[in-house]
């Protein structure tokens, strides 16, 4: 008779199975860190005593001082940092209207200083108004709005066929060869190329210019037409 | 008139025999989402706001640097810079932490090594520097202010 009961197919009662998960669940959300590693990126300047005197005229100059009291002080006067942006923006595409602001973006630079004792938060305030005077004109340039040129995957973008054609075009003319030649056609600049190839990059030059610019490439030279030249100075006393 | 009655007392009970298989499937996106915190990080921090996020695509280039507030009073009031799981006592010491860290990543990836400086927003300019002059002396000059996103204007 006793035998007869257990063998009796029991199901396993599964109604313990939701506190348990549940268990594990309120351990995972508490330990759940969703890590971010996003910010703001900087290049600094190399070391002190490589650093060579660069000649600027100083209205090409955009003075950021920020005091130790968090204080904005920029071109000799007080300002509040919401209105930065637009100052910025100004002093860049000024290209020569006014005699006292810059020349052309190319040679603009914003210079950007602050007292050892300023909070690290008004720091990155300032630091994100610079950068997104630039972001800003960069976007407006490329008719893009600024939500798509910050998501611009550029990555992705150097994979397009047509790019990599021309890429590859111009390393055949240019003897500019190097592992990565879409890089290298993006960022190449007639400046930095020596002269022996002048006359064979001239002519690149112009059936490139002539032609429609793909938008990646457009992208780039946005890129280098409005460089982002932010000096980071030394922090020191700022009165 | 008696036929409802019956019905409105015999009101079945919602079944939860779906409840777990609920619960399993959030219990696996947390727990595939986890990252368990490697190290224990001994200053305060927490992110300032900015609007212009950039991220890093490849995560294993970075090395994170903590500055902050020691969150053991015994250790002081001033801001202090915790490398991996110790608390630095000069900035000279994130030279030798910079190169080691370096040379954990692949040969293809050194010329890509981040800092990524995770400074608590209240902490000051002057130890930040501290760092990047160091950071400059090794010529490690790539730098990400990790910063969380704020609504901007």
């Amino acid at each position: 008779m006793k035998k007869r009961k257990s063998e009796g197919s029991q199901e396993i009662n599964a109604s313990s199975m939701a506190d348990i998960a549940f268990l594990l669940l309120i351990f995972f959300l508490v330990t759940t860190t969703i890590a971010s590693d996003k910010g703001l990126t900087i290049v600094l300047p190399p070391k002190k005593d490589d650093r060579t005197k660069v000649e600027t005229n100083e209205r090409n100059v955009y003075v950021v001082l920020v005091n130790s009291r968090n204080q904005l002080l920029v071109e000799g006067q007080g300002m509040d940092p919401k209105d930065l942006r637009e100052g910025v923006k100004k002093f860049l595409l000024n290209y020569g209207a006014d005699k006292k602001s810059s020349d052309n973006p190319r040679d603009a630079a914003v210079s950007f200083k602050t007292d050892r004792a300023t909070k690290h938060s008004m720091y990155m305030q300032v630091y994100d108004e610079i950068i997104a005077a630039y972001n800003e004109i960069r976007a407006e340039k490329l008719g893009m709005t600024m939500k798509d040129y910050m998501n611009f995957d550029k990555e992705k973008a150097k994979k397009e066929p047509a790019l990599i054609q021309k890429a590859q075009l111009f390393a055949q003319k240019t003897d500019y060869v190097d592992e990565d030649i879409v890089d290298n056609y993006l960022a190449y600049d007639v400046k930095t190329i020596d002269k022996r190839k002048q006359k064979m990059l001239d002519a690149f030059v112009k059936a490139r210019n002539s032609s429609k610019l793909l938008f990646v490439e457009k992208y780039y030279d946005i890129q280098k037409e409005f460089p982002k030249r932010i000096s980071k100075a030394e922090p020191t006393k700022v009165e | 008139m008696a036929q409802f009655r019956k019905q409105n007392k015999a009101l079945p009970a919602i079944s939860t025999a779906s409840l777990p298989d609920i619960v399993f499937m959030l219990l696996f996106f947390f727990m595939v989402t986890t990252v368990l915190r490697e190290t224990d990080i001994k200053v305060t921090y927490s992110a300032p706001g900015a609007t212009q996020l950039e991220q890093i695509e490849k995560k294993s280039v970075l090395s994170h640097l903590y500055v902050g507030f020691p969150k053991d009073s015994k250790l002081g009031k001033e801001a202090r810079i915790q490398a991996n799981d110790v608390l630095l006592s000069v900035p000279k010491e994130v030279r030798q932490w910079v190169v080691n860290e370096k040379s954990k990543l692949r040969k293809s990836d050194q010329a890509e090594h981040t800092i990524s400086l995770k400074v608590d927003r209240s902490a000051k300019v002057g130890i930040v520097t501290d760092i990047e002059n160091e950071l400059r002396e090794i010529d490690s000059r790539r730098v990400i202010y990790n910063a969380n996103r704020s609504a901007g204007k």
